[in-house]
């Protein structure tokens, strides 16, 4: 596979490079951030390794400027930073894994494989339909810049929808993923629960995104394909 | 035992001086009181025998047969209850009013007048006592006040001191533990959110109460402490954040390069550049590792110097020979301008090379080739100057003031190259300080960087 190392650290760097090469893959260098950005930008590869601490763009920077501008080439971050809120910083910016130096090569090796596999496809950090979006990390929903407060219940059953636009989710399915296998809920309650959401969601605005599908469920899809 | 709390130790104290004061009071208002009544009536006693005596200078020279006569009706004159009795000096009596003769007062002989007290079928009495001379024949003269009346008073006054002294120590005394509680109510504040800081990190603050005392001067005191812990606390986290990442680096260097020279039989030379690698990344670990470590010995107080006097040119110019190497080494000119008077400070010799050799080291790794160095030493107002000047790549105006900083890196990447761990400047910012200097830079990027350590010059 095509991999893109992005590390100041030249000896660290070629020997990543060097260690790819006899695994058969083919390895493109980039010494600081802004080239790295610029290489992931102009050409395709499987995998990016990123490390952090670079000189001018840092490696978040990097990975978000990627992900912003929806370039989803699988990223490893690969540093000798070990402390917690960096690797969850990295993980939520849209990072796939998070590997700290030391580390075993055969481990960097089936790393890189696993994020290599998830493809360039878009896994946006957040879900978005039109101009609806939901951010799982931070637990915030906007309909375009305005923020929407959702009860608990409310939350669960929009990013329900929102993992699954433009499919229709069926009653059950939505009962037992927002309220449990085992709740004894009423589909009125589902119902009850719907028209809350659209009062918050939809009301207030020109294109709706919740439909209800008679017999069915509900789905929610962006407002143009209706 | 573990001991009270201070309100109650407060409110104790209180109350013990609060009962002996009052005690105090209560004995001194009841024994001045009952001394008036004495001397009230004593008074009175003196005025009366002073009337009997006078009445009997008066009847005596016409005979002892008239002198009861006139005593009976200077008696009676007085109000029914007089007592009074004179006797003559065989004991025999001239007179004795009716209410002595009841309570039966016995006689005195006395030379001068005299006051006591005497209680007869239960009625206390006070008698004065004194003579009479008459014509080489003494007369005993004795007048007497029943004093129920007073006592009772005086019952009366003590029961109620010994009623109200308790009741009023015991109010006080709530009272000073209402206010001690009130006192210190503030301090328990403090405690607790002294607490919750501990708990919570050491971001949080007391709050600090606008009275104006002793307590918002405490708060205030706690505030700045935890200011100071928090700055240190936030040193050491990223000092170690810091240290563990350069750590790692080299580490990592040396476990991938070893892992991968194992991965599949290589020839002979590639296992030796593979060892050599390893090798010169172990003596950059290893360096920065004694780097490390003697700061956290400076930190800790641990490292001692030993100070001496020390002639600072002659230590200058022993470094400037390693330093002459490693310019020679890069092609660049390294120029000495040192006088040969000595200049003496108080310093140790060892660490003041190193300090030299840091700042020689980095003016030379700075310093493209075809460059030069320049070393010069001068003294100015007591202070020794030694200054190292390059012309070198320079420090820009917004990393200036960070470069004596741990592990602080203008340009990371291109440092490390180099073989530097961004210690160097921090561990000869120690060395100038603990001698009682300061280090200072000066630079213009693409022209040059100045180095100057000031050390005072030792007079004696």
């Amino acid at each position: 596979m095509r991999v893109l190392i992005v590390e100041d650290e030249k000896r660290m760097a070629d020997l990543l490079k060097r260690g790819l090469e006899e695994e058969n893959h083919s390895v493109t260098l980039a010494h600081d951030g802004q080239a790295g950005l610029e290489m992931a930008e102009l050409y395709q590869f499987d995998a990016i390794v990123l490390d952090i601490m670079l000189p001018g763009l840092d490696g978040f920077e990097v990975a978000r400027r990627l992900r912003r501008n929806r370039n989803h080439t699988p990223i490893l971050i690969l540093t000798a930073r070990d402390a917690l809120p960096d690797v969850v910083k990295g993980l939520d910016i849209g990072a796939d894994d998070y590997l700290t130096k030391p580390f075993a090569f055969d481990e960097f090796l089936a790393r890189l494989r696993s994020v290599a596999r998830r493809g360039s496809s878009p896994r946006p950090t957040r879900l978005q339909v039109d101009d609806l979006t939901l951010d799982p990390a931070t637990r915030q929903v906007f309909r375009g810049k305005e923020e929407i407060h959702l009860t608990p219940t409310e939350y669960r059953l929009l990013e329900f929808l929102l993992r699954r636009p433009g499919r229709v989710a069926s009653r059950s399915s939505i009962v037992e993923a927002v309220w449990g296998f085992d709740q004894e809920v009423e589909e009125n309650t589902l119902d009850a629960f719907v028209r809350l959401v659209r009062s918050k969601v939809d009301r207030d605005f020109k294109h709706k995104l919740i439909h209800t599908v008679r017999g069915v469920g509900y789905t929610i899809r962006p407002a143009t394909k209706a | 035992m573990k001991p009270l709390p201070i309100k109650i130790r407060l409110t104790a104290w209180y109350f013990a001086v609060l009962a002996l004061s009052l005690a105090l009071f209560g004995a001194i208002a009841f024994f001045s009181m009952r001394r008036s009544i004495e001397t009230t009536v004593d008074e009175s006693l003196r005025d009366r025998a002073d009337g009997i005596q006078e009445l009997m200078e008066h009847v005596l020279p016409e005979g002892t047969e008239r002198l009861e006569d006139e005593l009976r009706e200077h008696s009676e004159l007085r109000a029914e209850g007089d007592l009074s009795q004179v006797c003559d000096q065989g004991g025999d009596w001239i007179y004795r009013s009716p209410l002595m003769k009841r309570y039966d007062v016995p006689w005195l002989e006395t030379s001068s007048p005299r006051v006591y007290n005497l209680e007869r079928q239960g009625l206390p009495l006070r008698v004065l006592a004194t003579s009479v001379r008459f014509a080489d024949r003494t007369y005993h003269v004795q007048v007497a006040s029943p004093m129920d009346d007073f006592n009772e008073a005086l019952d009366h006054f003590r029961g109620v001191l010994l009623v109200l002294i308790p009741m009023l120590l015991l109010l006080a005394s709530a009272g000073g533990y209402w206010m001690s509680r009130r006192a210190l109510a503030p301090v328990l504040q403090i405690t607790q959110t002294a607490e919750r800081i501990g708990s919570r990190g050491l971001s949080s603050r007391l709050a600090v109460p606008q009275s104006h005392d002793e307590l918002q001067h405490l708060s205030e005191t706690l505030n700045g402490m935890l200011e100071r812990l928090e700055a240190a606390f936030r040193r050491i986290t990223q000092f170690t954040a810091d240290a563990s990442h350069e750590l790692r680096t080299p580490v990592a260097l040396m476990r991938t390069t070893a892992e991968l020279s194992l991965r599949k039989p290589r020839a002979e030379a590639d296992y030796r550049e593979a060892l050599t690698q390893i090798l010169r990344e172990l003596e950059t670990t290893s360096a920065l590792i004694e780097d490390l470590m003697l700061l956290a010995r400076a930190d800790s107080g641990v490292e001692a110097l030993h100070f001496a006097s020390v002639d600072l040119s002659q230590t200058l110019r022993e470094a400037c020979r390693q330093g002459r190497v490693l310019a020679q080494g890069k092609q660049i000119r390294f120029q000495e301008e040192i006088a040969n008077s000595p200049v003496i400070v108080e310093g140790d010799t060892h660490a003041l090379q190193r300090l030299f050799l840091i700042l020689f080291d980095n003016a030379v790794k700075y310093t493209p080739a075809g460059g030069s160095v320049t070393v010069s030493l001068t003294d100015a107002n007591g202070f020794a100057v030694a200054e190292i000047r390059d012309t070198g790549i320079g420090i820009g105006q917004a990393e200036l003031p960070h470069i004596f900083e741990r592990f602080y890196r203008a340009d990371k990447a291109r440092s490390r190259e180099m073989g530097g761990v961004g210690l160097g400047l921090s561990i000869g910012r120690w060395i100038a300080e603990a001698h009682g200097g300061v280090i200072e830079a000066e630079s213009t990027p693409g022209q040059g960087s100045v180095f100057r350590v000031r050390l005072p010059i030792s007079r004696g």
